[in-house]
């Protein structure tokens, strides 16, 4: 599985159980608040429901007190005015007073009157004896005449009275009995009830006072309004269904009667608002939830697994594309990139190893290539220092001179031929390879070999089909030069043949037939001369840089050292068979393709002695005089020069692209910052080379954007071959 | 008045030959070690024909071939040289007549051919260039 589909699918994991765990907590804590406001709430209703009553007790109170302290009244109660209760006590009186009973009850409870009206009806009914006699039966002690109101409940119904002495207007004087008022909590109380509280109450009597205890359920008392002395000690609320919850509260009984309950129905609207707060919630969570996750993933994805993957893509890179100058390009300063950072270091000297590698194959080739013009150079010094040294000899004739003279002419011209091969062989000995059409590159060598050869030679070419071999043109041609120059030398001026001959050739595993090459597909070149052959103890040094089998004067030109280099280059091998007096045969097995693929074709006449004129675009940098002389010999050569006095100057130049510069050329005096970015575009760009030019040891040096660096002063000629090295570097 | 040469070479004994078999041809010869020290002599006073080695200490032959050329269009040039360091002798040359040398000599060369290349280039009418 993917990194990045496990971080995924971890954080999805955990961020949904976090989400439901918040939801979980959530709902308890949100609508455990509600659920609780609600229950208060209901219960509230029920106490105001129960204050109602008890100010309506205190209301029948206060009205009575009006009458039992009025001389009228008094009067009727010692008997003085029996027109009172027609006068006073009419039926509509009543319903206006808003009470059912009235009655007067004598010093001695002895005498009653007592009146009462059906206030739905407005008609006058039977006086209820029960509440009379409850009135009279000592209920209301004259001998402690206070007024005195509450809730009675009498045959199950629960009644408002109100009690009072009856003394003259202003209160003073002996009580005349008592005067009683009540007002029975009928429906149309209640009705009225309901409609101050805007909900549907009801009111139950109790038989007995309850034993008041607090229900499980019930409230903290700090969350209920206090029940004032003689109210209802208790409340509680109940949640009947889904949409309604009851409140209930208790008022209780005046002096030990049973009380009443009240109970009021309320609509759950602080539920649902608690809910739907709950669903806001749930959502929002919801949200920052997956906004949270979708952000880590976005930032794991552009932080970790966009720069791992583009580290893929770059090692892939450095698989696929041999190209030592590849190096990982992750920005910013964390772990990761400075993991890139230690790659690339590691890279760089990697880079450097390989470099040194090169120049340590290059150096052997170089050392065989030395060995053999050591061993010529000498041979051509002797000659001219003999002939030189016999000519200074006193007693020489000047014709004896002459010729000795002419002999170190002989020589000397020698040598600059020679001279003129290696510097062929150098100019064109480079290691790349691209596949060539092998036969034809043969024969340009057998051309130039040919003038060597005195008559009565013969040369057999035989050469199979073949598709391109990689090889290096130059290095095979000075391969065949050597070898059949040596042929030649070794059939000397007898007749005799020289036969090439170039064949495929699968080279299986376990093929142990003695030297032969690793197993896989090879061009064969085959080299066989009439000669007169080598001793096995020549052919065991026959590749050796000093040994010759030849006298002095007829040298090996480059010899087989060099042979033996070349096919160190091609990473080749070498099979040599002769014997005394029946010629020598040199088989060269050149690999047939190379792991890494298809090498591109080299471009027809691009290694040819006429140099194209030189292309392209360069972009000097920075304010070294040098600079301007560089700018001018580099456009004569043909290049397209362009100037900038410093980086900012350049990258804009870059990154306008107008110009499609190849090549940027900075002096180091455009500081290491510059030179830097300047690297960075080389490295970012992929096609864009940079030199940087600076004084010996000032620490510069190349990879990593930078392709070489040249040691201040900088002699145009150096200039102009570390331009062409650049620019030809795929 | 005999034309003439300044020999601009770092080999001192390549230089005493040349000079002298330039000397015995006729031509004035004046010799200086490295480009710059030919380039001081130059502005002393001008020479018809300069001919210069190209692989020089201090200032090599092409810096010195594009000064001379700016300082005077009309001065004809001989660069000579042996190739070698970067091993690419004819490209040594070719470029030295891209900056401006009228003809090129590759060492080693005989006396005779050099003699007569500076002839040549000391007949041509200086106008030309």
């Amino acid at each position: 599985m993917l990194v990045r589909t496990k971080i995924s699918f971890l954080t999805v994991c955990i961020l949904a159980a976090l989400g439901a765990l918040s939801l979980f907590a959530a709902r308890w804590f949100v609508l455990g608040i509600f659920d609780r406001l609600e229950r208060e709430s209901a219960a509230g209703q029920a106490l105001r429901a129960a204050a109602l009553i008890r100010t309506s007790a205190e209301g029948l109170a206060s009205t009575l007190g009006d009458w039992a302290l009025w001389d009228d009244s008094y009067a009727f109660a010692g008997g003085e005015r029996p027109g009172y209760p027609a006068e006073n006590l009419q039926v509509e009186t009543l319903v206006n007073l808003d009470v059912n009973l009235v009655a007067f009850i004598g010093p001695d409870a002895s005498r009653v009157y007592a009146k009462a009206v059906d206030l739905t009806g407005g008609v006058e009914e039977p006086v209820p004896r029960d509440v009379v006699e409850l009135l009279r039966g000592g209920t209301c002690d004259l001998s402690d005449p206070g007024r005195a109101s509450g809730l009675v409940v009498i045959a199950g119904l629960p009644w408002l009275v109100a009690v009072s002495p009856v003394l003259p207007t202003g209160g003073n004087g002996t009580p005349r009995g008592l005067m009683a008022m009540a007002r029975r909590i009928d429906d149309r109380f209640v009705g009225t009830l309901s409609g101050i509280l805007g909900l549907p109450v009801s009111v139950t009597p109790e038989e007995e006072p309850p034993v008041l205890e607090p229900e499980p359920r019930a409230f903290p008392e700090r969350a209920l309004p206090r029940p004032e002395s003689g109210e209802p000690a208790w409340t509680a609320a109940e949640i009947l269904d889904r949409r309604t919850i009851a409140g209930y509260a208790r008022v209780e009984g005046y002096a030990g009667f049973p009380g009443v309950r009240i109970r009021i129905l309320e609509p759950r609207t602080i539920r649902s608002v608690g809910i739907r707060s709950y669903v806001y919630f749930a959502a929002a969570l919801g949200l920052l939830i997956s906004a949270a996750a979708i952000s880590q993933l976005v930032l794991f994805q552009r932080l970790v697994v966009e720069r791992i993957v583009r580290l893929g893509r770059d090692l892939d890179l450095l698989d696929t594309r041999d190209d030592p100058g590849i190096r990982m390009t992750v920005a910013g300063n964390d772990e990761l990139s400075r993991f890139a950072s230690a790659l690339n270091a590691a890279l760089d000297k990697l880079a450097a190893a390989r470099s040194r590698l090169e120049q340590a194959r290059r150096g052997e080739a170089l050392a065989d290539l030395a060995g053999g013009m050591a061993h010529e150079f000498n041979n051509i010094l002797a000659i001219i220092l003999g002939a030189l040294e016999s000519a200074g000899t006193r007693g020489r004739t000047e014709e004896e001179r002459v010729r000795l003279l002419g002999t170190a002419r002989t020589a000397a011209l020698r040598g600059r031929d020679i001279v003129d091969q290696v510097l062929l062989h150098a100019r064109t000995a480079r290691t790349e390879r691209r596949p060539a059409d092998l036969p034809r590159v043969l024969d340009e060598a057998l051309e130039q070999v040919a003038v060597l050869a005195k008559p009565g030679i013969e040369f057999r070419r035989r050469y199979a089909p073949m598709p391109p071999v990689p090889v290096n043109k130059g290095l095979v041609t000075m391969l065949v030069f050597n070898v059949v120059k040596n042929a030649l030398d070794a059939i000397g001026a007898g007749p005799g043949t020289v036969s090439v001959s170039l064949d495929p050739e699968e080279v299986g595993p376990g093929t142990g037939e003695g030297n032969r090459p690793p197993p896989g597909r090879y061009a064969r070149l085959s080299l066989e001369d009439s000669g007169r052959g080598m001793d096995p103890q020549e052919l065991a040094h026959a590749f050796d840089p000093f040994f010759t089998t030849k006298s002095p004067g007829r040298g090996l030109g480059l010899g087989l050292a060099v042979v033996k280099g070349v096919m160190r280059q091609h990473d080749g091998h070498i099979d040599v068979s002769s014997e005394p007096g029946k010629g020598s045969r040199f088989r060269f097995y050149f690999p047939l393709g190379t792991p890494g693929g298809g090498l591109p074709p080299e471009p027809e006449g691009a290694r040819s002695r006429d140099t194209p004129p030189p292309s392209g675009r360069l972009l000097l940098v920075g304010t070294d005089p040098a600079l301007a002389l560089a700018e001018r010999g580099l456009g004569m050569l043909g290049y397209a020069v362009h100037r900038a006095e410093d980086e900012a100057a350049a990258s804009d130049r870059l990154n306008r692209g107008v110009d499609d510069i190849d090549l940027v050329i900075a002096d180091e005096g455009i500081g290491g910052v510059g030179l830097e970015a300047l690297a960075r575009a080389a490295r970012g760009s992929g096609r864009l080379r940079f030199l940087v030019c600076a004084a010996p040891g000032s620490g510069a040096s190349p990879g990593s954007g930078v392709h070489a660096v040249l040691a201040k002063p900088v002699p145009i000629r150096s200039l102009i071959a570390a331009v062409e090295e650049a620019l030809s570097t795929p | 008045m005999a034309i003439e040469v300044l020999l601009i070479e770092d080999d001192s004994t390549l230089a005493e030959l040349l000079g002298s078999a330039l000397s015995e041809a006729g031509f004035a010869v004046r010799t200086a070690a490295d480009g710059a020290e030919g380039l001081r002599v130059f502005t002393e006073r001008p020479s018809e024909v300069v001919v210069t080695d190209i692989l020089m200490p201090r200032m090599e032959g092409y810096e010195t071939i594009i000064e001379l050329k700016a300082m005077n269009p009309g001065v004809r040039i001989l660069a000579i040289s042996g190739g070698g360091v970067t091993g690419r002798g004819e490209d040594i040359l070719r470029h030295a007549s891209m900056f401006g040398a009228h003809a090129v000599m590759k060492k080693p060369i005989s006396l005779e051919d050099f003699v007569s290349k500076v002839r040549d280039l000391a007949a041509r009418d200086a106008c030309i260039g």
